[in-house]
């Protein structure tokens, strides 16, 4: 049966590859709802619509939500995604209307009118859940699963020298987050940034023809400038797509479960997530315990490139 | 020449091997010892120390005593699981016949800095208090050191006292702030390469049936060991000071970056983290060098083999 999602997102480059990744590989996007983060609300929201389009998913709602995070200002990622969020690629923005809803508000909706069926993937700030989690507060019962890119457990951050950009935009929607009971997979740089495309992979990428594909390697090649010095060669890690891969194919990867919080009051390491990986007590064994998320522990990249190279018609 | 060193501790079992290996080690030359409050109590550590130098027949070297609480810290507390209530996990040592040196710990170190003829480097192996305090009190002195070696903190193998921090920063953490902000070269030996540097039990089996060294060395071990243990699940143990003591010794030991290294003195759950900037995605200027890799064998082979000829030494 195909995995029944609801995309949050901050559509981004990688959120568009998420997009695409989740298109070709059997989601079933139920609705897309969409915070500030890599680009402000209200372009992150065009995007969506604009990438939904482009993969004939015209059908899907595109919900706007939170405009900024909760307790702190608003702060946008524009040179690392380009100025329209797309890397300036020139595309023609959708047409299409924005659903009326609010994100928030939808995802309680959902998850009420279709209790324990619905996956969340979430891959930018996590201030719409943290949003539904304050309206609704059953909603991890009403969830059947929830992957998160976010946090850098164990390695450096990227937005800071801690922190990885979706749980440092907003820590404290991050940190409602991470406290609720569900079975959460938090997808964070610790693992993402292992997804470097090798250089046969890009060359494959770059040879597609499909006029999604097109558009999207267009899409990311101001992204992979930003990851070229980064990475040592022409290619990008993908931080979205994994989030997507994990939540239709949690196969891809082993897990292991640990106790994690978000700095919020450091004056060097606020947003910073902060896992126990000592090993000193046994690791815990109930996901739904607050606080304890999954952690990727080993991961199939191969098979991962290959069906994000497959949904992009390589 | 030796290189003129004064060693800051809070004996403490690993520091005793770092101790002794210092006191092995012709490439040094031990100056004075300095004690902190951490792995336990002031007047333990002051006393471990008198009593550690003794048995090495070392008790020309001065021991002064500093620092029992952190600077700014309130919660900080000694570690009686690693290191036994004591510091040397119940081991007995006889006592030394004297006493600690009048002067402070602080005052002891400007003596030896400004007594000097070559820049001294100043191994800290315990909270940074003694230390903080020096470069805080006497900056034209601390400038004089040729480094500071510590051991303490982590830039990717971040915590052991918490999941965020290790012990020696988080017991003080404004201390250890104020020492990488000092503009002295500090040179940090922290849990990215004392976790990968492990002896085992076995390593020391050339101890046995050995002098009064060796059965000191022996108990400690055998008293840290059963820790690690009950909670790491694993009978190799970390001498995370000793390690600092070999990366003077012999430098090429370790493989440093130079970083930014600060201090988290205010968050939640990562007060007394150091925040390395591995990536440089703050772009601060580098004040720091910081071991990321260690030739472990190679440490374990001069640990092991000094300390073992301690006894021949002293006969």
């Amino acid at each position: 049966m195909a995995t029944e999602i609801i995309f949050d997102c901050d559509t981004g480059v990688d959120d568009a590859m998420a997009i695409m990744y989740g298109a070709g590989n059997g989601a079933r996007f139920v609705a897309c709802t969409v915070t500030h983060g890599n680009v402000p609300v209200h372009v992150g929201a065009r995007n969506t619509l604009t990438i939904l389009d482009a993969v004939g998913l015209t059908d899907v709602p595109v919900h706007q939500g939170a405009a900024r995070p909760m307790a702190q200002p608003l702060l946008t990622a524009e040179f690392v995604h380009g100025h329209d969020g797309l890397g300036d690629a020139g595309h023609a923005p959708s047409q299409r209307s924005l659903a009326g809803t609010l994100a928030a508000a939808e995802i309680v909706r959902l998850a009420r009118s279709r209790p324990g069926e619905l996956t969340l993937v979430a891959v930018g700030p996590l201030t719409n859940i943290g949003l539904a989690l304050l309206l609704e507060p059953e909603l991890p019962r009403l969830i059947r699963r929830v992957v998160v890119m976010g946090g850098a457990a164990g390695v450096p951050g990227n937005a800071s020298e801690t922190g990885e950009a979706n749980i440092w935009h907003d820590p404290e929607a991050a940190q409602l987050v991470l406290d609720a009971p569900w079975d959460l997979v938090l997808v964070g740089l610790e693992i993402t940034m292992s997804t470097a495309m090798p250089a046969e992979v890009v060359a494959r990428l770059e040879a597609v023809e499909t006029p999604h594909g097109r558009m999207l390697w267009q899409s990311m090649q101001h992204y992979i400038d930003v990851y070229e010095p980064l990475v040592g060669m022409r290619t990008c890690v993908l931080h979205d797509p994994l989030a997507m891969a994990l939540a239709l194919e949690p196969d891809l990867a082993t897990y292991r479960l640990a106790r994690a919080g978000v700095e919020l009051r450091g004056e060097r390491t606020r947003g910073q997530v902060v896992a126990d990986l000592r090993g000193f007590e046994p690791d815990p064994t109930d996901p739904l315990e607050p606080g304890v998320v999954r952690l990727v522990d080993t991961l199939d990249v191969e098979a991962f490139h290959e069906k994000f190279l497959r949904a992009l018609g390589a | 020449m030796a290189i003129p060193v004064i060693i800051d501790t809070d004996p403490g079992i690993d520091d005793a091997l770092a101790l002794m290996l210092a006191v092995a080690s012709p490439e040094l030359d031990l100056r004075a010892v300095t004690t902190v409050g951490g792995n336990t109590g002031l007047a333990h550590t002051t006393e471990n120390a008198l009593r550690l130098l003794h048995l090495l027949g070392r008790d020309d070297v001065p021991v002064a005593a500093g620092a029992d609480v952190p600077l700014v810290r309130r919660d900080s507390a000694p570690d009686p699981s690693t290191h036994g209530e004591d510091g040397f996990g119940g081991v007995r040592l006889d006592p030394a016949p004297r006493g600690a040196d009048p002067r402070s710990a602080v005052q002891v170190m400007v003596d030896v800095i400004e007594g000097s003829a070559e820049a001294v480097t100043l191994i800290a192996l315990g909270p940074l208090t003694n230390v903080a305090v020096l470069v805080a009190a006497f900056p034209d002195v601390a400038a004089r050191l040729e480094r500071i070696v510590l051991m303490g903190g982590g830039a990717r193998v971040i915590g052991n006292m918490t999941p965020a921090a290790e012990f020696n920063i988080w017991y003080d953490p404004e201390a250890a702030a104020r020492v990488f902000a000092a503009g002295v070269p500090v040179t940090m030996v922290g849990l990215d390469v004392t976790h990968q540097a492990l002896t085992a039990p076995e390593d020391w089996d050339g101890l046995r049936g050995g002098g009064p060294v060796a059965e000191a060395v022996l108990a400690m071990v055998e008293f840290y060991t059963a820790y690690y243990l009950a909670v790491a699940g694993t009978t190799s143990t970390a001498q995370h000071d000793s390690l600092a003591v070999a990366a003077v010794v012999q430098p090429g030991l370790v493989t440093t970056r130079s970083l930014h290294v600060d201090v988290e003195c205010a968050g939640a759950l990562t007060r007394g983290m150091t925040v390395v900037d591995v990536d440089d995605v703050a772009k601060a200027a580098p004040n720091a060098d910081v071991a990321l890799e260690v030739d472990a064998d190679a440490f374990n082979r001069l640990l092991v083999s000094r300390v073992t000829a301690l006894d021949a030494r002293l006969r």
